[in-house]
C-alpha cells in the first residue's frame, strides 16, 4: 500500500480524499493556490504545497508543478478528485512516466472514453443502447439537414469534446438548424478548443440516470447500481439520489442498465471507479450518453445505499489490490439523497455569490452526512467552482429520506453569502418531486412555479427581537469600527434605558 | 421606543418594553438569549426559535427555524421620504456589480447611445459569465472599470443617462 498520496484538487473533494487516506493510515499531501492558503483541505492534510497563483490554469491545472510537488515530498500516488486534471489522459500518462501512480483508470481508457463520439462507438460495438444519431461530428449544413430529417425533429446538437451543456442546442425544425449549428460550433470552439458538433435524436422528458462501476486491475469489474441526477439547472446536477424512482417502480431495470454499463467498461478494460451516464425515457428505455472516467461528485449516495467506500477502493485498486466484492454480494438498502450546496443567489438568477461566511453551521444527527470544504469565517474565493458542500441523507424509504433532508436543510445555517439551501427546503415539499415524477427539465419548471414563502408572524417577531438584541449589544460596545447606523442609534436610545 | 422594520419585504411596527413587545399592535412576551456570537435562542411565549443574525450592508441577514434567509432593515420616516425621492428623480442610472467578479469585456464606449436591454459588459465569477445589460435606453456617461479589473458586489460599473 502507498505510504503517501498527493491530492491534486481542492475544496470538498480534497477533504473527502484526505479523510479516506487518514482512515487508511496513509500520509496526505494537499496542493493549494495562493488564494487557498486558508482553505480547509490545507489545514487537514499532513503536508501542503503551494502550486501557484489563483487562476487554475497557473496552479491546479499545471501538470509539471503538481508532479514536481509529488516528487518533492515523495508521494507515491496522486488522487485527482473530479474536475481539474481528473480526466486528462496526458496527465495520467505523465504520472506513469514519473513512476507516480495515478489513482484512476489507465490513460488509454481516459483518452478513449474522453471523446463522446469515440465512447459512443465503443458502446455500440459492445451492444449497449445509444441515442440514435451521428457518430461523427457534422459540419456540412446539407448533410446535417438530411441526418436531422432522418432522425426526426426535435434533435439535439452537442459538442463532441464537451460537457456541462456548452455547445448544446435543441432544434425543433429545419429552419432553425443552420444557425443553431454555427452557434453551437463556435461555443464549443471557445469552450473546448474544438468546434466539432454532432446530432442526436432528442428524447422528450428524459431522465438522467447513471451507473457506478468499480473494477480492479486484474480484470474483475462490478456495478454498484444507479443514481438519478435529473434535478439539474443549466445542465449542472443539483440533487442526486439512489435508487432512482424509476428503479423503485421497475426493479428489473437496475440489472439491465448495470449490465449495459459493464459491457462498455469491459470493452476498454476499465479499472478503478467510473460512471456511465444514460438518458432514460419515462417508460424506462435507456441510452448510453457518455462515461466519466473518475470519481463523481455525487458518489456519497452510492456509498450510502451499498455501504461501500468508493474512495478507499479507488486507492486499494490503484495499489494493485484485487477487488474482493462480487456482483451477487452487492445489496442496496434504503434511499439516499444528495443536495449540492452552492454559493449562489436564488433571488438573482442563481449567480455566484462568493464572499465571507459570516456564519456557517452544518446539520448533523441521524442519517445526515456533510461533505464540506468550508468553515465559518472563511472567504469563498471567486476563482473556482461555487460548490460549498454536499448534504447527503439516508433513510429506509425515499419519502422518509425526503423528510430527513427537509429537517437537515432547516438546521443548515449559512450567513454572509447566498446559497441555494432555500430551494431545497421548498423542493422537499413539492408533490411532483415527492412522487418521483422527474425529468431533466423539472427544476426549471419548478422554479417558475415557486412562490416566495412568507415568514410566520412569530418567526418574524423572533427575527426582529434577535436583531434588536444584537443592536443593543453593539450599542453597548460603541468602539465598533462600522459607522453607527440609524438602527444602532435607535437601539442605543431605545434599548439601554 | 418604536421601530419601523422591513422584514422579508414586509413593513412592521415594533415596540420594545423589557421582556414585552408590541408587534403590529399585538402585544406579547418574549425571552431572547444570545447563545453564541450572532446566534440567538428566542422564546415567543413558549415557542422556541433559533435565530442566526449577521450584518449585511445597512441591514441584517436573518435565518430562523425554516432555514430560509430573510433580510431585515430599519426605516424611519426620514429614510422613507429619502427613498421615495430617489425613486421619483430622473437622471443618471448607476449600474452596479451584482456579484464580485472580474470584468472580461467592455462592450460599449463613453458617449455611446444604448438601448434598454443592450449588453454593456461581461463579468465573470466562478466560471460563469454574466452580461450586464442596460436597464434603460440612454447615453453612456461613464465607465468606472477597466477590462481585467476585479470588482466587488455593489461596485459601480457604468452610468447611463
Amino acid at each position: 500500500m502507498f505510504r503517501k498520496v498527493l491530492i491534486a484538487n481542492r475544496g470538498e473533494i480534497a477533504v473527502r480524499v484526505i479523510r479516506a487516506l487518514r482512515e487508511m493510515n496513509i500520509a496526505s499531501v494537499a496542493i493549494y493556490s495562493d488564494v487557498d492558503r486558508r482553505s480547509l483541505h490545507v489545514q487537514m492534510a499532513d503536508e501542503a504545497i503551494c502550486v501557484g497563483p489563483a487562476p487554475s490554469s497557473e496552479s491546479y491545472l499545471v501538470k509539471e508543478k503538481i508532479l514536481a510537488a509529488a516528487k518533492h515530498v515523495g508521494a507515491e500516488a496522486i488522487h485527482p478528485g473530479y474536475g481539474f486534471l481528473s480526466e486528462n489522459a496526458a496527465f495520467a500518462k505523465a504520472c506513469g512516466k514519473a513512476k507516480i501512480k495515478f489513482i484512476g483508470p489507465d490513460w488509454q481508457a481516459i483518452e478513449k472514453m474522453g471523446s463522446k463520439t469515440a465512447a459512443r462507438r465503443v458502446a455500440i460495438a459492445a451492444g449497449a443502447p445509444v441515442v440514435p444519431g451521428t457518430e461523427k461530428g457534422v459540419s456540412d449544413p446539407k448533410a446535417a439537414r438530411k441526418i436531422a430529417s432522418e432522425l426526426g425533429y426535435p434533435v439535439l446538437l452537442k459538442a463532441a469534446a464537451g460537457g456541462g451543456g456548452k455547445g448544446m442546442r435543441r432544434v425543433d425544425q429545419e429552419s432553425e438548424l443552420a444557425s443553431a449549428m454555427s452557434s453551437a460550433s463556435s461555443e464549443a470552439e471557445r469552450a473546448f478548443g474544438s468546434g466539432e458538433v454532432y446530432i442526436e435524436k432528442l428524447i422528450e422528458r428524459p431522465r438522467h440516470i447513471e451507473v457506478q462501476v468499480l473494477g480492479d486491475e486484474h480484470g474483475h469489474i462490478i456495478h454498484l447500481g444507479e443514481r438519478e441526477c435529473s434535478i439539474q439547472r443549466r445542465h449542472q446536477k443539483v440533487v442526486e439520489e439512489s435508487p432512482s424512482p424509476l428503479m423503485l417502480a421497475k426493479p428489473e431495470l437496475r440489472e439491465q442498465i448495470g449490465e449495459a454499463a459493464l459491457r462498455i467498461a469491459r470493452a476498454v478494460n476499465y479499472a478503478n471507479a467510473g460512471t456511465m451516464e444514460f438518458l432514460a425515457d419515462q417508460s424506462g428505455n435507456f441510452y448510453f450518453l457518455e462515461m466519466n472516467t473518475r470519481l463523481q461528485v455525487e458518489h456519497p449516495v452510492t456509498e450510502w445505499v451499498t455501504g461501500i467506500d468508493l474512495v478507499r477502493w479507488q486507492i486499494r485498486i490503484a495499489a494493485g489490490e484485487k477487488l474482493t466484492l462480487k456482483q451477487e454480494d452487492i445489496r442496496w438498502t434504503g434511499s439516499a439523497i444528495e443536495c449540492r450546496v452552492y454559493a449562489e443567489d436564488p433571488a438573482n438568477n442563481f449567480f455566484p455569490s462568493p464572499g465571507r461566511l459570516a456564519q456557517y453551521e452544518e446539520p448533523s444527527g441521524p442519517g445526515v452526512r456533510v461533505d464540506g470544504g468550508v468553515y465559518p469565517g472563511w472567504t469563498v474565493p471567486l476563482d473556482y467552482d461555487p460548490l460549498l458542500a454536499k448534504l447527503t441523507v439516508w433513510s429506509d424509504t425515499r419519502l422518509t429520506a425526503i423528510e430527513r433532508m427537509r429537517r437537515a436543510v432547516a438546521e443548515y445555517r449559512v450567513l454572509g453569502i447566498k446559497t441555494n439551501l432555500g430551494l431545497f427546503a421548498e423542493l422537499m415539499a413539492d408533490a411532483d418531486w415527492r412522487a418521483g415524477d422527474l425529468d431533466t427539465g423539472f427544476l426549471d419548471r419548478f422554479m417558475h412555479k415557486l412562490k416566495p414563502q412568507k415568514s410566520s408572524a412569530e418567526a418574524t417577531v423572533a427575527g426582529v427581537l434577535a436583531v434588536s438584541q444584537l443592536a443593543a449589544k453593539s450599542a453597548a460596545a460603541p468602539q465598533g469600527h462600522e459607522p453607527a447606523s440609524l438602527w444602532r442609534v435607535n437601539g442605543r436610545r431605545g434599548l439601554l434605558r | 421606543m418604536k421601530f419601523h422594520v422591513v422584514y422579508d419585504g414586509q413593513s412592521h411596527a415594533l415596540e420594545l418594553r423589557d421582556a414585552e413587545y408590541i408587534f403590529d399592535d399585538i402585544p406579547g412576551a418574549a425571552s431572547v438569549e444570545q447563545v453564541k456570537p450572532g446566534v440567538f435562542s428566542v422564546l415567543i411565549g413558549a415557542k422556541s426559535f433559533r435565530v442566526n443574525v449577521a450584518a449585511q450592508g445597512e441591514g441584517f441577514e436573518v435565518v430562523s427555524n425554516d432555514g430560509l434567509p430573510r433580510t431585515l432593515s430599519i426605516i424611519d420616516t426620514r429614510d422613507r421620504l429619502a427613498a421615495s425621492d430617489a425613486a421619483a428623480s430622473k437622471g443618471p442610472t448607476v449600474i452596479r456589480a451584482q456579484m464580485p467578479g472580474k470584468i472580461i469585456k467592455i462592450l460599449v464606449e463613453v458617449g455611446a447611445n444604448v438601448e434598454a436591454g443592450q449588453g454593456l459588459m461581461v463579468v465573470e465569477a466562478m466560471k460563469m459569465q454574466n452580461e450586464v445589460k442596460a436597464p434603460k435606453s440612454g447615453l453612456v456617461k461613464k465607465i468606472a472599470v477597466a477590462e481585467d479589473a476585479t470588482v466587488a458586489a455593489g461596485e459601480t460599473l457604468i452610468v447611463v443617462e
